[in-house]
């Protein structure tokens, strides 16, 4: 099979078998839900098979390229340019298994209208697999656009309470940060001579000019980069900018919780390691000491703000945002070590993020509460999600055989340079396992608190079901293999991060 | 290659182990146990079988794990006589502790849970104690850790047991916090973390204390060093087999494992530095243990002192005899342990010591075991000093006086807190009704106080060692000995050894009585009970930090997060915007009065710009 035509078929299928849905199959419970199994498997099945047959090319780091010229091309250098580079592939791997974690999760979730549900979230999906499938920055938005619209509408509709708040919240801050990074775009496509908004050819323009570019103007020059790390920050809900995320997380419904914590927060991320920082190296120097400053911040202030917390969401929401300065601390490293710790973290932090929030609300489903002080002794109760819990939030804190610890680990050994920063940082591992186990000793060790032994009983409290228990086994199978097998996706991204920055740092 | 073979065959077998009782066994928790005890008795006899078939030649190995950036990771295996000491006396000891675990956990829920724990510590200590970089021991020091969790919170419904795991967990990663930067360090530096490339490093060595004081956190936190010793009491909160290994082959062993594994790295600076902490450890937990009455906490304070000891070997650059001490002590330790669980089943989960008395009546075997025990701990095999400890004592004779005299009252001190130990528990007669009613334990918590008090005895011998193993102490315990003999002081140690310990337990016999109800030290000599019992506020200090200072700057910090950032800054510029968006509305009212004065601003501003 040709990997590039796999590629472009695992985006439009889901998106395609998403309008079937909302179509054909009105009523039809059962036709939904296997319509939505096979939007959600295929990538994946998909992200597999081009892990396992990655060649990138030697020019670009490029494999799978496919270009469908929209006959925009002559005209303002845009074309539905398809490809995954290292970077690319691992990130569109985690989209993958984390979509198909959350589609499972979905298909069984008894949502009001699940035919819209289900088709909003496949949109979703195709939007986010999409992301880090194009090469094309006018499309990468497009895509990003796509998998924002329908979040916007799901917790808008499905969340919790506060979900309008949330809703409104997220959409102004989402659009505001990638807004601001698609003027930084656009200036830069009007700026420099190569008039195209295809990745490979604005790195080879820059490459070209060795990555100090003729510009028509020089205030843009000196504050381009300014420009698009705050639209990148907000999206990457940087601090002091994160207000919105928790919120977002705490209220959004289980699946969308999981694809915007796993997958969709890891954009801005995307953009950094793909587009700012490679084409930027040599103003990044100056800016250094404050993404450090900044993701220090984000590792500290954010951990003890986690540390007061009492709601169980809103713990891992924190946490999910504190855990992502360590992202932050490996880019600013600027070394080719730390942004391949970076992606290896962003692929284990997605998916046990995505985990624990599956986790949370299978908890919070049962005791009616997420307040862990009124919570207690739920491992007695409920064994097996109790055990997947604690297995998940310590991966999280970066537990040797998932997959965040050797992210960690790498970012740790990036900053080797740096002792003090180190320190900070390692300030924040010790920080994070306090309030994860603050956590799990209120809600499952000790005595159960009384009202909630009683709402256990009203509702004869049944431990996790076959459809909670088959999106955390693909999730944790994923993290583990990664975990004791670092170089399944290794490899790619040695390739991905060299070719973006073998010329320009150490 | 054989040898190679056997262990990665013994650390499959304890991995597989893991799995099968974790997650097919978790409804079969009987299954689980059988299951656990056959795989650590099959590590026995692989044990067995590579002490004979291996020629003692140190074997190296190692794979390509994976490579991100420069960074390339490997996994390998280095294995010398260290390695195959330590190794022969964790399968010993686990293997008895999953017999003993058979009996302690009938009738108890989440066997399969427990089993599987006990698996994952048992396989990582074995990581640790294989692995031929600090990487690798690394990933392996974090496992201990998370299993110790896992154990010690396994009595869900204790609240102690809840507070301690925290505890255990948090305060092992403060000192993981210096031993990666260590680790770091070292790979910034040299170039390496192999063991093996370390050490045929030049000797000279810049900045090299730093670096060794760093690696030495992670001794300092496992092993339960100043000032994070306070995770070891707590750790008893879990169940008794469990604090007898995390106290005896597991945690700390691991810690000063670690630092024998890299002794090469550490100038005489630093080892001074552990020299003089270790010192003050083993006094400071020695009369701690003097004040406890929690029977478990004794014997933990007792290894706090114990591992002092074992630092002072380190820090006079004797790894050979640490090892040796850690071994030995590894066995009665263990002993005195399972023991002392046998009497807490016995007295039905009692474990103040002043509710005891009197059961050697009713457990003959168990308090006889545990007098081996004590036997072994108070230094006394045959009535002459027990060669482990003796030969620390008497290196620190020949290299500090000062050192030994302190050590000297700390093993007086020893002798003391097990003789007041051992007069008010089995002696006399019972002081409730719990104790009275105490009887010998099934036979599967039998066999490994007998096994064990065999090991204890024997192992104070050298020459009863293979030879293999022997030739880890072997040599600095001739050297010692030759110029103890060259002193001519050796009559005093023989003399001294036998005086302090008969001089201790007569002295606590008349001074306490037998089985009494009451510390006749509180009520004598109140102060100093006071005085002890507070520990030197190190718990406090801990506990003020973390009610105090921390939660309190974490509530501030949630406050202003949701009151200023997320309210103050994100409303404020809500209600800007809302107010443009009240302005801009203006426009398209139906008012018509508005549309005359915009028409009339508008033409200004027309005029304004076409005109000027």
């Amino acid at each position: 099979m040709d990997g590039a035509f796999l590629l472009f078929s695992s985006i439009v299928v889901p998106f395609f078998l998403g309008l079937c849905i909302l179509i054909f199959s009105k009523n039809r419970v059962v036709l939904q839900q296997s319509l939505a199994l096979l939007g959600f498997s295929f990538p994946l099945i998909v992200g597999i098979f081009l892990l396992w047959s990655f060649q990138p090319s030697a020019e670009n780091g490029y494999d799978y390229l496919w270009q469908f010229d929209l006959g925009l091309l002559s005209v303002v250098g845009v074309s539905l340019h398809l490809g995954l580079n290292g970077v690319g592939l691992v990130l569109y791997l985690l989209a993958a298994v984390v979509g198909l974690a959350a589609g499972i999760c979905a298909v069984w979730s008894r949502a009001k209208q699940l035919e819209w549900y289900l088709g909003l979230l496949l949109f979703m999906q195709s939007g986010l697999l999409g992301i880090f499938a194009s090469v094309d920055l006018y499309f990468l938005c497009f895509f990003h656009g796509l998998a924002l619209i329908p979040t916007f509408i799901m917790v808008g509709i499905w969340g919790g309470a506060g979900r309008k708040v949330a809703a409104m919240e997220m959409a102004v801050y989402l659009s505001v940060g990638s807004m601001l990074s698609l003027v930084g775009l656009i200036a830069l496509y009007f700026e420099i001579e190569v008039r195209s908004l295809d990745l490979i050819e604005i790195h080879r323009h820059f490459a070209e000019h060795s990555f100090r570019p003729e510009w028509r103007d020089s205030f843009l020059r000196d504050n381009l980069l300014a420009l698009l790390l705050f639209g990148v920050g907000i999206l990457i809900s940087l601090f002091p900018f994160h207000s919105w995320a928790p919120r977002k997380y705490a209220e959004a419904p289980c699946s969308v919780a999981m694809l915007h914590a796993g997958v969709y927060n890891k954009f801005g991320f995307y953009l950094l390691i793909q587009v700012v920082v490679p084409l930027f190296s040599n103003e990044m120097a100056d800016w250094q000491v404050v993404l450090m400053g900044l993701a220090l911040a984000n590792i500290i202030i954010i951990g003890l703000v986690a540390l007061a917390e009492r709601d169980l969401k809103w713990l891992v929401a924190y946490s999910s945002v504190m855990q992502m300065g360590y992202g932050l601390l490996g880019i600013a490293s600027m070394c080719i070590l730390g942004v391949s710790g970076t992606v290896l973290l962003l692929f284990g932090h997605g998916l046990s993020f995505a985990l624990l929030f599956l986790l949370a609300t299978a908890i919070h489903k049962r005791c009616e509460t997420m307040d862990f002080q009124s919570m207690g002794g739920l491992i007695g109760k409920i064994p097996i999600l109790s055990t997947f819990f604690i297995v998940a939030i310590f991966s999280s804190i970066g537990l040797p055989g998932f997959a965040n610890f050797w992210g960690e680990m790498a970012i740790f050994f990036a900053l080797g340079e740096y002792p003090w920063i180190l320190l900070l940082a390692l300030v924040g591992m010790i920080i994070s396992a306090t309030y994860s186990l603050r956590a799990m000793g209120a809600i499952f060790y000790g005595q159960t608190n009384r009202t909630l032994e009683a709402v256990l009983q009203r509702k004869k409290i049944v431990d996790m079901t076959l459809s909670e228990q088959a999106p955390a086994v693909v999730l944790l199978i994923f993290l583990f293999l990664v975990g004791v097998c670092p170089s399944l996706i290794s490899d790619p991204i040695n390739e991905g991060v060299s070719s973006l920055f073998s010329k320009l740092i150490r | 290659m054989e040898v190679l073979n056997l262990l990665l065959l013994a650390l499959s077998l304890l991995l597989g182990s893991i799995f099968l009782n974790a997650i097919l066994l978790k409804q079969k928790g009987e299954w689980a146990a059988w299951n656990s005890l056959g795989i650590s008795l099959s590590l026995i006899v692989i044990t067995v079988i590579i002490l004979i078939v291996w020629d003692g030649v140190p074997l190296n190995c190692s794979w390509h794990w994976f490579t991100l950036g420069e960074w390339e990771v490997l996994m390998g295996i280095h294995f010398n006589n260290t390695a195959a000491l330590m190794l022969s006396v964790l399968v010993l000891v686990v293997s008895c502790m999953h017999c003993f675990s058979l009996g302690y956990m009938r009738n108890k829920s989440f066997k399969s849970r427990y089993f599987a724990g006990l698996s994952l510590l048992t396989f990582s200590i074995a990581g640790i104690i294989l692995s031929d970089n600090l990487i690798m021991i690394f990933v392996f020091w974090e496992l201990v850790g998370f299993s110790s969790y896992v154990l010690i919170s396994h009595d869900w419904k204790n609240k102690s047991a809840n507070i301690a795991s925290k505890k255990v967990f948090i305060v092992n990663r403060l000192g993981d916090l210096g031993f990666l930067i260590g680790i770091i360090g070292c790979y910034y530096q040299f170039g390496t973390v192999n063991l093996m490339d370390l050490a045929n490093l030049d000797p000279v060595l810049e900045n090299s204390t730093n670096l060794a004081l760093l690696l030495a956190c992670g001794f300092v936190a496992k092993s339960a060093q100043f000032p994070l010793q306070v995770w070891l009491p707590h750790a008893t909160a879990g169940p008794t087999p469990v604090s007898a290994l995390i106290h005896t082959v597991t945690t700390v062993a691991a810690g000063v494992y670690m630092i024998v594994r890299v002794f090469f790295l550490f100038p005489p600076e630093a080892l001074q530095v552990i020299l003089w902490s270790c010192v003050g450890m083993s006094v400071y937990a020695s009369l701690a243990a003097l004040v406890e009455r929690d029977i478990k906490k004794i014997l933990s304070y007792s290894t706090l002192a114990q591992l002092g000891i074992i630092g002072v070997a380190l820090g006079l650059g004797f790894p050979g005899l640490a090892l040796f001490y850690i071994s030995c002590h590894a066995f009665f330790k263990a002993l005195l342990f399972l023991a002392s669980g046998s009497v807490i089943i016995a007295c039905d989960q009692e474990q103040d010591i002043f509710r005891m008395g009197g059961l050697w009546k009713k457990m003959p075997l168990t308090t006889a075991t545990f007098l081996v025990g004590l036997i072994g701990l108070c230094g006394v095999v045959f009535i002459s000093i027990h060669p482990s400890k003796g030969g620390i004592l008497q290196a620190s004779y020949l290299f500090d006086r000062t050192v030994f005299y302190v050590l000297l009252f700390s093993t007086f001190m020893t002798s003391v807190y097990m003789g007041r130990l051992f007069w008010i528990v089995f002696m006399g007669s019972a002081n409730s009704e719990k104790a009275s009613q105490a009887c010998e334990c099934s036979w599967s918590m039998r066999i490994p106080l007998v096994v064990l008090a065999i090991f204890s005895i024997a192992s104070g011998y050298r020459h009863w060692w293979p030879s293999n193993l022997s030739s880890v102490f072997g040599a600095e315990l001739d050297q010692v000995q030759q110029e103890i003999n060259s002193a001519q002081t050796t009559g005093i140690f023989l003399y001294l050894g036998i005086a302090l310990w008969v001089f201790a337990l007569v002295s606590t016999r008349y001074f306490y009585g037998l089985g009494v109800k009451e510390d006749k030290l509180e009520q004598k000599v109140g102060f100093l009970y006071r005085f002890l019992a507070n520990k030197l506020w190190i718990d406090s200090i801990y506990q003020f930090y973390v009610d105090r200072i921390q939660q309190r700057i974490a509530h501030l910090l949630n406050m202003l997060d949701l009151l200023l950032i997320g309210g103050f800054l994100v409303r404020g510029l809500a209600v800007i915007a809302c107010l443009l968006g009240m302005g801009i509305r203006l426009i398209h009212s139906f008012n018509r009065n508005y549309y005359v004065y915009w028409v009339l601003l508008s033409m200004v501003l027309l005029a304004f710009f076409t005109l000027g």
